[in-house]
């Protein structure tokens, strides 16, 4: 069940690794800061996703 | 060209490590009504908007279906799955409340995920927008509406196939879809005043009378539009940016809230 878990968050963080991969190959192609500042808000949000859920976790 | 391919690539391993995540954790039949359905919806949305609207073009874009490239729907899987996945580590819904809260994360997240896709998309040429008021190299304010009611749409459709929402949820999407009808057909010039007038009054009474906070939520939204047609000077930038403000203000006075509830459920 735990390794199951495991390859799942994996898989789901390779495709937000893709995903800002191509964001950030974009603003060095363009050398433009604001391209990458873009990321910031979905960066926060999975921030307070992690703790959010980390927060659940540690209540259960 | 090989720039879009390597968007194209990303886009089509990022799918097909979705489906595999799909597969693992949920089983065949959601993978399958997920994705030929979220397919589906994406492609009729963009069907709409190619056929009748116009407001954006991909001329480099390859494998065309009725005109439609079958990467956008895969895009538009692409959000909705991931909506679903960071929504639920979210709020872990249960309830018809927790349902109705997810559909107003689920729009957050994609305007999140939407400002920088469509900020690389339009300084690399590999779609072009008109009628989208741009005055900066920042995607248009005016696309995180777009984003966030197709999300809402598509939620309250599989959250009602799933039985997980009632019937009312379905009709709030219809309302909604009537409202943003009204607007794109005003946009492409298709009704006059009058038309767009009528569409707009019972796109609201449909709204409000169906779900009064993401109603609430896009009234705001349509009055930091209004500011930006009224003041085109001010940068699109400080729109996008006041907008996510808000939205982020909103999320933590939500999550609080959500948190208290249970506490006192408990």
């Amino acid at each position: 069940m735990q390794r199951k878990k495991i390859i799942s968050d994996l898989l789901l963080f390779s495709v937000i690794l893709i995903f800002c991969g191509v964001i950030i190959y974009v603003a060095i192609l363009l050398s433009s800061i604001e391209i990458g500042l873009t990321l910031l808000p979905l960066v926060l949000f999975f921030a307070i996703t992690y703790r959010v859920n980390k927060k659940r976790q540690s209540h259960a | 060209m090989l720039k879009l391919k390597v968007f194209i690539i990303s886009v089509g391993i990022a799918f097909l490590i979705m489906i595999i995540h799909s597969l693992l954790t949920k089983g065949w039949r959601f993978t399958f009504e997920f994705f030929v359905g979220g397919f589906l919806f994406g492609f009729v949305r963009e069907f709409y908007y190619f056929s009748f609207i116009r407001s954006y073009e991909f001329p480099n874009m390859p494998i065309k279906l009725l005109n439609v490239p079958v990467f956008i729907p895969v895009g538009w899987i692409f959000t909705f799955y991931l909506a679903y996945e960071f929504v639920h580590k979210l709020i872990e819904p249960k309830t018809e409340r927790d349902y109705k809260n997810f559909v107003i994360f689920a729009a957050f997240f994609s305007t999140f995920i939407c400002i920088p896709i469509e900020t690389a998309a339009m300084n690399m040429n590999w779609w072009s927008l008109s009628l989208f008021y741009i005055n900066d190299n920042i995607a248009p304010f005016l696309l995180m509406g777009g984003w966030s009611y197709t999300t809402v749409i598509f939620f309250c459709i599989f959250f009602f196939a799933k039985k997980k929402l009632p019937r009312e949820q379905l009709w709030y999407g219809f309302f909604l879809f009537i409202l943003v009808l009204s607007n794109d057909l005003k946009w492409a010039t298709h009704i006059g005043f009058w038309g767009w007038a009528i569409m707009q009054i019972i796109g609201w009474v449909g709204m409000i009378k169906y779900n009064k906070e993401i109603t609430f939520i896009f009234a705001v939204y349509l009055f930091i539009v209004y500011c930006r047609l009224l003041f085109n000077s001010i940068p699109n930038a400080m729109f996008v940016t006041t907008t996510f403000i808000c939205i982020f203000i909103y999320t933590f006075i939500k999550l609080r809230y959500i948190d208290v509830t249970h506490q006192i459920k408990k």
